[in-house]
Protein backbone atom coordinates (compact mmCIF):
# COMPACT_ATOMS: atom_id res chain seq x y z
CA UNK A 1 0.00 0.00 0.00
CA UNK A 2 1.33 3.47 -0.76
CA UNK A 3 1.25 6.13 1.99
CA UNK A 4 2.70 9.61 1.61
CA UNK A 5 6.20 10.84 2.63
CA UNK A 6 6.66 14.20 3.04
CA UNK A 7 9.97 14.86 3.35
CA UNK A 8 10.93 17.68 6.17
CA UNK A 9 13.74 19.85 4.67
CA UNK A 10 15.21 22.20 7.64
CA UNK A 11 14.65 25.65 6.92
CA UNK A 12 18.89 26.15 7.25
CA UNK A 13 18.96 23.65 4.09
CA UNK A 14 16.96 26.39 2.33
CA UNK A 15 18.68 28.86 3.12
CA UNK A 16 21.80 27.80 1.90
CA UNK A 17 20.38 27.71 -1.57
CA UNK A 18 19.69 31.49 -1.77
CA UNK A 19 22.27 34.18 -1.64
CA UNK A 20 21.01 37.81 -0.84
CA UNK A 21 22.04 40.65 -3.28
CA UNK A 22 22.93 44.48 -2.12
CA UNK A 23 20.08 46.07 -4.52
CA UNK A 24 22.30 49.46 -4.44
CA UNK A 25 25.39 47.21 -5.37
CA UNK A 26 23.58 46.17 -7.99
CA UNK A 27 22.09 49.57 -8.86
CA UNK A 28 25.86 51.29 -8.79
CA UNK A 29 27.20 48.39 -10.84
CA UNK A 30 24.03 48.61 -13.66
CA UNK A 31 24.13 52.06 -13.82
CA UNK A 32 27.97 52.40 -14.37
CA UNK A 33 27.59 49.34 -17.42
CA UNK A 34 25.21 51.17 -18.90
CA UNK A 35 27.31 54.27 -18.61
CA UNK A 36 30.60 53.09 -19.58
CA UNK A 37 29.32 51.24 -22.83
CA UNK A 38 27.48 54.67 -24.01
CA UNK A 39 30.26 56.75 -23.31
CA UNK A 40 33.46 54.72 -23.84
CA UNK A 41 33.02 54.61 -27.95
CA UNK A 42 32.90 58.59 -28.02
CA UNK A 43 36.66 58.50 -26.54
CA UNK A 44 39.52 58.66 -28.76
CA UNK A 45 41.13 56.26 -30.58
CA UNK A 46 38.59 53.87 -28.95
CA UNK A 47 38.97 50.32 -30.50
CA UNK A 48 36.80 48.20 -27.81
CA UNK A 49 38.02 47.00 -24.26
CA UNK A 50 40.82 44.29 -25.18
CA UNK A 51 39.81 41.15 -22.47
CA UNK A 52 43.34 40.30 -20.92
CA UNK A 53 42.39 36.64 -20.95
CA UNK A 54 41.85 36.71 -24.61
CA UNK A 55 44.62 38.71 -25.09
CA UNK A 56 46.79 35.91 -22.90
CA UNK A 57 45.35 32.83 -24.06
CA UNK A 58 43.22 33.33 -26.95
CA UNK A 59 40.38 32.16 -25.16
CA UNK A 60 37.45 34.83 -24.43
CA UNK A 61 35.85 35.15 -21.18
CA UNK A 62 31.67 35.16 -20.16
CA UNK A 63 31.66 39.05 -20.34
CA UNK A 64 33.64 39.54 -23.62
CA UNK A 65 31.28 41.89 -25.63
CA UNK A 66 29.12 42.73 -22.94
CA UNK A 67 30.02 46.52 -23.57
CA UNK A 68 29.04 45.55 -27.26
CA UNK A 69 25.77 43.94 -25.75
CA UNK A 70 25.00 47.03 -23.42
CA UNK A 71 25.06 49.49 -25.98
CA UNK A 72 23.37 47.63 -28.77
CA UNK A 73 20.36 46.66 -25.80
CA UNK A 74 20.29 50.38 -24.80
CA UNK A 75 19.94 51.29 -28.42
CA UNK A 76 16.94 48.87 -28.76
CA UNK A 77 18.68 46.72 -31.11
CA UNK A 78 18.53 43.64 -29.55
CA UNK A 79 19.44 41.01 -32.22
CA UNK A 80 23.10 42.69 -32.29
CA UNK A 81 22.83 42.57 -28.49
CA UNK A 82 22.08 39.07 -28.42
CA UNK A 83 24.46 38.01 -30.99
CA UNK A 84 27.34 39.78 -28.74
CA UNK A 85 26.37 38.82 -25.35
CA UNK A 86 23.43 37.49 -24.27
CA UNK A 87 24.24 38.68 -20.43
CA UNK A 88 23.63 42.45 -21.66
CA UNK A 89 20.37 42.39 -22.04
CA UNK A 90 20.42 41.27 -18.17
CA UNK A 91 22.55 44.21 -17.37
CA UNK A 92 20.11 46.60 -18.74
CA UNK A 93 16.95 45.00 -17.64
CA UNK A 94 18.79 44.26 -14.27
CA UNK A 95 19.83 47.83 -13.97
CA UNK A 96 16.11 49.43 -14.65
CA UNK A 97 14.34 47.27 -12.41
CA UNK A 98 16.86 48.11 -9.28
CA UNK A 99 15.69 51.71 -9.86
CA UNK A 100 12.33 50.63 -8.83
CA UNK A 101 12.62 48.25 -6.17
CA UNK A 102 12.03 49.14 -2.74
CA UNK A 103 13.72 45.98 -1.22
CA UNK A 104 17.10 46.37 0.60
CA UNK A 105 18.47 43.04 -1.22
CA UNK A 106 16.81 40.69 -3.49
CA UNK A 107 17.69 36.64 -3.31
CA UNK A 108 18.81 34.47 -6.13
CA UNK A 109 19.76 31.17 -6.00
CA UNK A 110 23.49 30.69 -4.74
CA UNK A 111 24.49 28.32 -7.94
CA UNK A 112 22.53 30.93 -10.59
CA UNK A 113 25.00 33.60 -11.52
CA UNK A 114 27.92 30.85 -11.57
CA UNK A 115 26.29 28.62 -13.83
CA UNK A 116 25.14 31.58 -16.15
CA UNK A 117 28.77 32.66 -16.24
CA UNK A 118 29.68 29.35 -17.60
CA UNK A 119 26.67 29.15 -19.65
CA UNK A 120 28.07 32.66 -21.40
CA UNK A 121 31.69 30.98 -21.44
CA UNK A 122 30.13 28.61 -23.61
CA UNK A 123 28.38 30.87 -25.77
CA UNK A 124 31.54 32.99 -26.00
CA UNK A 125 33.55 30.45 -26.96
CA UNK A 126 31.41 29.61 -29.80
CA UNK A 127 31.46 32.92 -31.21
CA UNK A 128 34.83 33.15 -31.09
CA UNK A 129 34.97 29.65 -32.61
CA UNK A 130 37.05 28.10 -29.84
CA UNK A 131 36.80 24.45 -30.56
CA UNK B 1 45.34 49.48 17.95
CA UNK B 2 41.54 49.14 18.46
CA UNK B 3 40.26 46.82 16.06
CA UNK B 4 36.24 45.91 16.17
CA UNK B 5 34.79 42.28 16.73
CA UNK B 6 36.18 39.71 14.54
CA UNK B 7 34.09 38.58 11.38
CA UNK B 8 32.34 35.40 12.25
CA UNK B 9 32.92 32.43 9.33
CA UNK B 10 30.14 31.28 7.84
CA UNK B 11 28.32 28.77 10.16
CA UNK B 12 29.20 24.72 9.01
CA UNK B 13 26.56 22.91 11.41
CA UNK B 14 23.96 22.28 8.90
CA UNK B 15 20.76 22.47 11.29
CA UNK B 16 21.73 25.82 11.96
CA UNK B 17 21.56 28.86 9.66
CA UNK B 18 24.43 31.09 10.07
CA UNK B 19 24.08 34.39 12.03
CA UNK B 20 23.76 37.18 9.49
CA UNK B 21 24.85 40.99 9.75
CA UNK B 22 22.34 43.84 9.64
CA UNK B 23 22.31 47.02 10.68
CA UNK B 24 20.63 47.58 14.34
CA UNK B 25 16.90 47.81 14.08
CA UNK B 26 16.94 46.74 10.28
CA UNK B 27 14.63 43.92 8.48
CA UNK B 28 16.17 40.96 7.64
CA UNK B 29 17.36 41.62 3.83
CA UNK B 30 15.54 39.19 2.06
CA UNK B 31 13.89 35.89 3.81
CA UNK B 32 15.51 33.01 3.88
CA UNK B 33 18.50 34.32 2.26
CA UNK B 34 22.33 33.99 3.44
CA UNK B 35 24.20 37.70 3.41
CA UNK B 36 27.47 38.38 4.74
CA UNK B 37 28.31 36.98 8.51
CA UNK B 38 29.31 40.91 9.25
CA UNK B 39 29.51 44.63 7.89
CA UNK B 40 30.88 44.45 4.53
CA UNK B 41 32.30 47.91 2.45
CA UNK B 42 29.86 47.90 -0.09
CA UNK B 43 30.50 48.33 -4.02
CA UNK B 44 30.58 52.18 -4.30
CA UNK B 45 33.12 52.44 -1.55
CA UNK B 46 35.24 50.01 -3.13
CA UNK B 47 34.96 51.53 -6.86
CA UNK B 48 35.57 54.92 -5.52
CA UNK B 49 38.46 53.81 -3.26
CA UNK B 50 39.98 52.43 -6.07
CA UNK B 51 39.61 54.85 -8.93
CA UNK B 52 41.34 57.03 -5.92
CA UNK B 53 44.10 55.04 -5.55
CA UNK B 54 44.25 54.28 -9.43
CA UNK B 55 44.64 58.59 -10.19
CA UNK B 56 47.32 59.00 -7.20
CA UNK B 57 49.30 56.11 -8.63
CA UNK B 58 48.43 57.16 -12.14
CA UNK B 59 49.86 60.53 -10.98
CA UNK B 60 52.95 58.92 -9.21
CA UNK B 61 54.16 57.06 -12.91
CA UNK B 62 53.42 59.63 -14.60
CA UNK B 63 56.12 61.65 -12.56
CA UNK B 64 58.50 58.76 -13.03
CA UNK B 65 58.02 57.99 -16.73
CA UNK B 66 58.40 62.13 -17.57
CA UNK B 67 62.14 61.75 -15.56
CA UNK B 68 63.02 58.64 -16.28
CA UNK B 69 61.67 56.95 -19.54
CA UNK B 70 61.30 54.06 -20.60
CA UNK B 71 63.16 52.36 -17.98
CA UNK B 72 60.16 53.86 -15.66
CA UNK B 73 58.53 50.54 -15.90
CA UNK B 74 60.34 48.62 -13.22
CA UNK B 75 59.99 51.51 -10.98
CA UNK B 76 56.54 52.36 -11.61
CA UNK B 77 55.68 48.42 -10.81
CA UNK B 78 57.82 48.55 -7.71
CA UNK B 79 55.46 51.87 -6.38
CA UNK B 80 52.34 49.82 -7.06
CA UNK B 81 53.64 46.99 -5.12
CA UNK B 82 54.91 48.92 -2.05
CA UNK B 83 51.91 50.94 -2.24
CA UNK B 84 49.33 48.59 -1.60
CA UNK B 85 51.40 45.80 -0.19
CA UNK B 86 52.97 48.78 2.49
CA UNK B 87 49.54 50.48 3.55
CA UNK B 88 47.05 47.07 3.14
CA UNK B 89 49.47 45.43 5.11
CA UNK B 90 49.98 47.82 7.73
CA UNK B 91 47.74 47.31 11.25
CA UNK B 92 45.32 49.93 9.65
CA UNK B 93 44.66 48.31 6.01
CA UNK B 94 43.73 51.63 4.77
CA UNK B 95 44.94 52.72 1.14
CA UNK B 96 44.90 56.52 0.99
CA UNK B 97 41.48 55.69 -1.52
CA UNK B 98 40.66 53.26 1.66
CA UNK B 99 40.81 56.05 4.59
CA UNK B 100 38.92 58.65 2.53
CA UNK B 101 36.14 55.97 2.05
CA UNK B 102 36.16 54.82 5.52
CA UNK B 103 37.16 51.24 4.68
CA UNK B 104 39.70 48.80 5.52
CA UNK B 105 40.95 45.34 4.78
CA UNK B 106 40.87 43.11 7.76
CA UNK B 107 41.46 39.29 7.99
CA UNK B 108 38.22 37.08 7.37
CA UNK B 109 38.67 34.99 10.24
CA UNK B 110 40.82 37.54 12.72
CA UNK B 111 39.14 40.49 12.43
CA UNK B 112 42.89 42.19 12.59
CA UNK B 113 45.12 43.41 10.42
CA UNK B 114 46.06 40.78 7.53
CA UNK B 115 49.70 41.94 7.48
CA UNK B 116 52.24 42.11 4.60
CA UNK B 117 52.43 38.86 3.46
CA UNK B 118 48.83 38.76 3.02
CA UNK B 119 48.58 41.96 1.21
CA UNK B 120 51.59 41.04 -1.28
CA UNK B 121 49.54 37.78 -1.94
CA UNK B 122 46.23 40.10 -2.26
CA UNK B 123 47.94 42.56 -4.52
CA UNK B 124 49.18 39.89 -6.69
CA UNK B 125 45.25 37.67 -6.72
CA UNK B 126 44.05 41.10 -8.16
CA UNK B 127 45.73 39.75 -11.54
CA UNK B 128 43.75 37.07 -11.51
CA UNK B 129 40.47 39.33 -10.49
CA UNK B 130 40.96 41.44 -13.14
CA UNK B 131 41.90 38.46 -16.29
CA UNK B 132 38.63 37.64 -16.78
CA UNK B 133 36.96 41.23 -17.77
CA UNK B 134 36.97 42.06 -14.21
CA UNK B 135 34.76 39.38 -13.00
CA UNK B 136 37.22 38.39 -10.08
CA UNK B 137 35.84 41.83 -8.78
CA UNK B 138 32.45 41.78 -9.58
CA UNK B 139 32.21 38.20 -7.82
CA UNK B 140 31.32 40.57 -4.86
CA UNK B 141 27.87 41.49 -6.37
CA UNK B 142 26.90 38.32 -5.99
CA UNK B 143 29.45 36.65 -3.03
CA UNK B 144 27.93 35.81 -0.08
CA UNK B 145 30.45 37.50 1.92
CA UNK B 146 30.96 40.24 -0.36
CA UNK B 147 34.73 39.06 -1.75
CA UNK B 148 36.57 39.59 -4.68
CA UNK B 149 38.35 36.80 -5.50
CA UNK B 150 41.85 38.29 -4.42
CA UNK B 151 39.60 38.70 -0.52
CA UNK B 152 39.44 35.28 -0.92
CA UNK B 153 42.72 34.33 -2.04
CA UNK B 154 43.97 36.54 0.55
CA UNK B 155 41.54 35.11 2.99
CA UNK B 156 40.62 39.09 3.97
CA UNK B 157 37.37 41.10 3.79
CA UNK B 158 37.06 44.94 3.00
CA UNK B 159 34.67 46.22 6.07
CA UNK B 160 33.23 49.95 7.02
CA UNK B 161 35.72 51.46 9.62
CA UNK B 162 32.58 52.24 11.44
CA UNK B 163 32.72 48.38 13.03
CA UNK B 164 36.15 48.41 12.89
CA UNK B 165 37.87 51.53 13.93
CA UNK B 166 41.35 52.05 12.91
CA UNK B 167 43.46 53.68 15.76
CA UNK B 168 45.91 55.89 13.41
CA UNK B 169 47.23 55.66 10.04
CA UNK B 170 48.90 53.62 8.32
CA UNK B 171 49.73 52.43 11.76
Amino acid sequence: MWRTVVLHRPSAFRAARLVALDVADLRIAGILACAASMLLPMAPGYDGIACPLRMATGLPCPLCGLTTSVRATLRLHLGDALAANPAGLAVVAGAVATLFVRRRAIALPTSAIPLALIALWMFEMFRFNVP
Amino acid sequence: MADGPPPQPPSTAPQQPPQQYAPPGAPPPYAGAQGPSGPRANFGQRLVAALVDGIILAIVQFIFQQILGNAAGVFNFAVGLAYFIYLEGSPSGQTIGKKILNIRVVDFSSGGPIGYGQAAIRYFARILSAIACLIGYLWMLWDKERQTWHDKLSNSVVVPTSAYPVADWPG
